[in-house]
């Protein structure tokens, strides 16, 4: 806005001489001038206090926030929470490891059903091996060759018989036991099988149902938290835009100092005598300065307002949530710690039963194991004495040789006695085959993920798992309390920032009307002028006559060279300036240069 | 523990955006409303940054930053230039009295404290 289009000045002056004292004439017009620094500072002081204390506020909530959902008895929840879901996992996985294991008995069973037959007819092999012996006794004493000794060959058969009796019989025994033990094993593990299983499904369900609301909840929480954090890092964008304009209050109260100081100047140099026509432009320049100043400042207040209005719904956003939230709180927690304290009493009474079971079943394979080892010792002697068998055969074959003619009879004993060991050494084989899978099979059992994995079940009891319950039902209870007092005490420091808020804008509205204050003066500053015989014509004879060159002595701030270049075009201001500096490239803009 | 930082200017409104700003972020804060108080200050206590305005009564920024560049504790510091000022001689001055950096009001918080993070050691 140029000086000739703002100033309404009226007629033609011929006289280049002001009409008065000029100083006595303009003192009191930059006093008024001066006294609009005072009344932008307090506006603007006022604007920058809200802006502090909203700042602060917002702080406040933001930690309280964080203190409400983020408690420690939050954290014990989560912890019992997790201890819950372990509870169900382990649950769910000995119960699986229970279903397993009774197939794998099964499988077990049928082995030893298939020992049976081999071990049967190894039974047979003590009266071979006796028959043998009787023979073998008959047919030494028919033989007279008396340096071929055929008594001990008739001793040891007999000692080989008595062995086989005793470690056939024992592996027999043994197999018969196993095949109780683990018949009544499987027999118990499938009734309990059935019931656990409806009951685990019946537990997963009934507990989700309690943990899925407070997974939500505990979302939902996190989600408040984080919709806090957002609406505050928000406030604070918007403060960086109230914080530039508040800076106006400073460039104003410069430019108005400055403007005065120019007016005492131009006073002082009229009292002296000096030509109107010479401080016409000056004045025009300054006159100029305050217009743009006050629009500067109006639109400062505009931002500021704007500022602080755009934050109001954000606000008022966060006290809906919060309410929400701490309603839904309030409401909620009561009932959850109710359904947990009811539902998890039959939780605990599940994962001891299935925990039970799949102890027994770790029981059944301890009490199984001696046997089985038993078995494999008698077998691997069956091993042995089917060796002893094949010396004592060689033996005899040897004997048959060294009596020629009248050994032809014991080398049928000799050869009947090879046949029987090797006979039973495909048998000892076939049992030694089926105790290495049964043992197998056992160290599958109790190798499972759910045994190794689960310490709750190899170390809990029913104790520990009711403690860690009940914990959950009083963590629960404690969160709540605690997260409904600190939202509510959030909600009342938010419904304080919106009052805040609008405390602020109320005072951003009145600050507005610091333009009505700087067109007051522009009004006198005119009629001053006027009086003193500044006109249109008096302005642009200065502005030809290239009068307003010492004038760049005066500006120190952009503002006034650019206004300079607006009142009086494109003249001596522009050549009186500084060439612009070269481009630096500075990575934050051209208002910041680093040496 | 934070950094102190020196802001040096005679406007309160500015003092305040200034240091309203640096808090938010996280430093401490010292304020003087001219040169020769600011003189004062980094006499009595030890700050990393200084933010020192140009026109001031008293004692003004320029004559400020040649003091302080001859202080032991202030020899090497980061010392900003915030001011309406934008004239190149002017700056050349600053630069020649030992300003590290030139920013003109009004500062942009985020641009301001992108500056303080680039020049702290």
């Amino acid at each position: 806005m140029s000086y000739s289009s703002e100033l309404s000045l009226r007629g033609d002056t011929t006289g280049f001489l002001p009409p008065t004292v000029p100083s006595a004439v303009l003192a009191p017009l930059c006093d008024g001038i001066r006294s609009l620094n005072a009344r932008v500072a307090e506006e603007f002081m006022a604007l920058a206090e809200v802006l502090q204390s909203n700042s602060m506020r917002a702080r406040e909530i933001t930690a309280e926030s964080h203190k409400a959902t983020g408690s420690e008895a939050n954290l014990r929840t989560s912890h019992s929470m997790g201890m819950l879901q372990r509870i169900l996992t382990d649950s769910a996985g000995m119960s699986a490891m229970v279903e397993v294991s009774t197939g794998k008995m099964v499988d077990i069973l049928a082995h030893v059903k298939t020992a049976r037959s081999p071990l049967k007819r190894l039974t047979k092999m003590r009266s071979l091996l006796q028959t043998v012996g009787v023979l073998s006794r008959i047919e030494g004493a028919r033989i007279t060759n008396t340096e071929v000794d055929l008594s001990s060959l008739s001793k040891d058969i007999d000692i080989l018989a008595g062995q086989v009796e005793l470690h056939v019989n024992g592996v027999f025994n043994d197999s018969s036991s196993l095949s109780q033990v683990l018949l009544e094993g499987v027999q118990e593990l499938n009734d309990c099988q059935s019931q656990e299983r409806t009951q685990v499904a019946d537990l997963i369900q009934r507990t989700q149902a309690v943990l899925g609301p407070m997974i939500s909840r505990s979302e939902a929480s996190r989600v408040a938290a984080h919709d806090i954090d957002e609406q505050y890092a928000s406030f604070h964008g918007s403060t960086g835009k109230v914080v530039m304009s508040l800076q106006s209050e400073d460039i104003a109260r410069q430019r108005v100092e400055h403007v005065s100081e120019a007016i005492d100047r131009v006073a002082a140099l009229l009292d002296s005598g000096d030509s109107m026509q010479n401080s016409a432009g000056v004045l025009a320049v300054q006159r100029a300065q305050l217009v743009s100043t006050r629009d500067l400042l109006a639109a400062s207040v505009s931002s500021i307002l704007d500022g602080l209005q755009s934050l109001s719904p954000r606000i008022r956003e966060l006290v809906s949530r919060t309410e929400t939230l701490a309603h839904q709180t309030s409401e909620d927690g009561e009932s959850f710690a109710a359904v947990i304290d009811g539902e998890l009493a039959k939780v605990s009474a599940v994962f001891n039963q299935c925990s039970g079971t799949a102890k027994s079943v770790l029981a059944i394979v301890d009490s199984v194991l001696p046997s089985v080892e038993q078995m494999i010792k008698g077998a691997s002697a069956l091993e042995e004495i089917e060796s002893s068998i094949h010396l004592i055969s060689l033996n005899a074959t040897v004997k048959t040789a060294h009596l020629g003619e009248e050994g032809v009879a014991m080398g049928v004993i000799a050869s009947r006695l090879c046949s029987i060991a090797m006979t039973s050494e495909g048998d000892t084989k076939l049992v030694l085959d089926a105790l290495a899978t049964i043992s197998g099979a056992l160290t599958e059992i109790t190798s499972q993920e759910a045994i190794s994995e689960s310490s709750l079940m190899m170390t809990g009891t029913s104790d520990v798992v009711s403690r860690e319950l009940s914990g959950l039902s009083e963590s629960v209870r404690v969160c709540n309390q605690e997260m409904t007092a600190g939202l509510t005490q959030v909600l009342e420091m938010a419904e304080g920032l919106c009052l805040q808020l609008e405390r602020g804008c109320e005072l951003a509205v009145r600050a507005a009307s610091i333009t009505d204050c700087f067109d007051e003066q522009l009004s006198a500053f005119d009629e001053v002028l006027e009086g003193l015989g500044y006109t249109k014509d008096l302005v642009a004879e200065s502005v030809k006559g290239n009068q307003t060159e010492s004038l760049s002595q005066l500006y120190s701030m952009e503002s006034e060279r650019k206004l300079h270049v607006e009142v009086f075009g494109s003249g001596d201001a522009e050549s009186s300036m500084p060439p612009p500096e070269s481009v630096q490239g500075s990575e934050f803009g051209d208002d910041v240069e680093l040496f | 523990m934070a950094r102190k930082i020196l802001i040096v200017d005679d406007s309160t409104m500015v003092r305040q955006m200034v240091s309203f700003t640096l808090r938010e972020a996280g430093f401490e804060v010292e304020e003087a409303e001219n040169g020769q108080v600011a003189l004062d200050k980094i006499g009595a206590c030890t700050v990393d940054l200084i933010v020192t305005d140009l026109n001031m009564p008293v004692m003004d920024g320029i004559t400020f930053i040649g003091h302080a560049r001859a202080i032991a504790s202030t020899k090497f510091i980061p010392i900003l230039m915030l001011t309406t000022e934008s004239q190149p001689e002017m700056k050349q001055k600053g630069k020649a009295a030992g300003a590290t950096g030139w920013i003109v009001k009004p500062f942009d918080p985020p641009k301001l404290l992108g500056v303080i993070a680039k020049v702290l050691p």
